[in-house]
């Protein structure tokens, strides 16, 4: 979830609470990369780590045999990745809305200004997101209550 | 003895119905409990959005144009961070006193700015206005009749001021265009060309001359207001602008935006603006301080850098004298 706690007044503190969820939110390629720690595919492959990266994608797998990738601004998981398959590709086949996708930039070509606008972009989304998982989970909630209360006066 | 009978199913039908009222009352009530908590949230995150795009409007406007088009690849060559932070901060100060130039000039072109505004036009990257503005910082001086009065300038000749209010476009567009760019007689102008003024002349005619400003001249506030009866439009007074209160109604003068808190300092040929992307805050009752949130707080740290940046400018200056 994302907290953007902005009243710490150390300006330091605040950078530091910055970077802490661009790392969380896996912004920045290097961090991607860093997230593939035991990724079965080698440098020379297709879906190398270093292209994952470059094509938004970041570990989010349990386990030696799960190799499910998320895309870090439109949140899709991919597995079942197979060494000839292009990140890029499959990215944009499977989510071709995504934001990032669509731009078919890698991050070192990015302006500084439309990195800070994607980054508006994912902060955004990841505060949508959790408000709807939430707001779900209230529903969910009071329908229970709501259950119960009506079972209570049927005895 | 016979007495009436209770029908029993009649009273556990009632205690029943009773009952399901009571529930339907709390099934209500938790339903408007719900309702708030969802409220609740949906203004909460209402809020977050708003902050998070502050936050990045504020990041972007912090950054010179150059920075923002460098391209993450080049960034990555920059060796030496500082060294960009400087470039940066500098360009931010730039901008500040651009942007104060072009408040200070509009539409109050006086013979102070216009002298200040040309000889800023051979300036073609701003860093002159840049020095500028911290030479004006120290010429601290009175607005309203003070600052009229200081300005007057008794070799001055007539016809060159007629010249300066006829013929001088307004400030920012004579700062930002290059030396090329300028018309045949401001150069003229800037030659220095001192026309002796005829012998006999009447004294400045009522339109040239500058009245002090004061309360008892209320045709001098625009629009002209009856303070008994309601106001139909509203208009924000201008940097340098006097704002009166007529029925003496405390104003605050939130002049330039709202949502951004501001130190204006008069100088000699205008106000120097100086204006960090903050709210406003303004009072320095120590009551209110404790009010200020910690937003604000932020933004007055950094107006407070930035006043720092250019009291040292100044104070280097005070030594050299």
């Amino acid at each position: 979830m994302v907290t953007m706690d902005i009243s710490k007044s150390n300006s330091k503190e605040r950078l530091s609470l910055y970077n802490h969820l661009m790392k969380k939110m896996k912004f920045m390629e290097e961090d991607r990369i860093a997230s593939f720690k035991n990724w079965q595919y080698s440098e020379s492959d297709k879906c190398s780590v270093q292209k994952m990266a470059e094509a938004g994608f970041f570990y989010t797998g349990h386990g030696e045999d799960d190799d499910s990738a998320t895309c870090f601004v439109c949140g899709k998981v991919l597995d079942g990745w197979e060494s000839n398959d292009d990140p890029w590709e499959e990215h944009e086949k499977h989510a071709p809305n995504c934001r990032f996708v669509n731009t078919h930039l890698i991050q070192d070509d990015y302006s500084v200004e439309q990195l800070f606008n994607l980054a508006e972009v994912v902060v955004k989304a990841h505060l949508t997101k959790s408000f709807n998982k939430k707001l779900v989970s209230i529903n969910n909630t009071a329908d229970e209550v709501r259950d119960i209360i009506k079972n209570q006066s049927s005895y | 003895m016979p007495r009436t009978k209770i029908n029993r199913n009649a009273l556990s039908n009632k205690r029943l119905r009773e009952n399901t009222a009571d529930l339907e009352e709390i099934l209500r009530e938790y339903d408007i409990e719900v309702e708030n908590s969802i409220q609740q949230l949906q203004s909460g995150y209402n809020k977050q959005m708003r902050e998070i795009t502050a936050l990045f409007e504020e990041l972007r406007s912090s950054c010179s144009d150059d920075i923002l088009k460098t391209k993450i690849r080049d960034l990555k060559n920059v060796k030496d961070i500082n060294e960009l932070m400087v470039v940066e901060k500098m360009s931010n100060l730039n901008a500040t006193l651009k942007d104060t130039c072009h408040k200070a000039d509009e539409g109050y072109v006086t013979e102070a700015i216009s002298n200040k505004s040309r000889i800023t036009s051979g300036s073609e990257n701003g860093s002159v206005c840049q020095k500028q503005g911290l030479e004006l910082s120290q010429n601290i001086s009175v607005i309203g009749s003070l600052r009229k009065t200081k300005t007057r300038r008794r070799s001055q000749s007539v016809s060159s001021i007629v010249q300066e209010k006829a013929y001088v476009t307004p400030g920012p567009r004579v700062m930002m265009t290059s030396s090329k760019g300028r018309t045949p007689l401001q150069q003229q102008n800037q030659q220095g060309t001192h026309t002796s003024r005829s012998k006999y002349r009447t004294p400045m005619s009522s339109a040239l001359r500058q009245k002090a400003a004061s309360v008892d001249r209320l045709n001098c506030i625009t629009p002209r207001v009856n303070p008994n009866r309601p106001i139909s439009l509203l208009r924000h007074a201008r940097a340098g602008e006097a704002v009166f209160s007529v029925t003496g109604s405390p104003i605050v003068p939130s002049n330039i935006c709202e949502t951004t808190a501001n130190v204006n300092i008069p100088v000699s040929d205008g106000v120097l603006s100086i204006r960090p992307q903050c709210i406003e805050s303004g009072n320095l009752d120590p009551a209110l301080m404790k009010k200020i949130d910690q937003k604000t707080l932020n933004h007055l740290l950094l107006l407070k850098k930035n006043l720092d940046i250019i009291m040292a400018g100044a104070g280097f200056k005070l030594n050299n004298h």
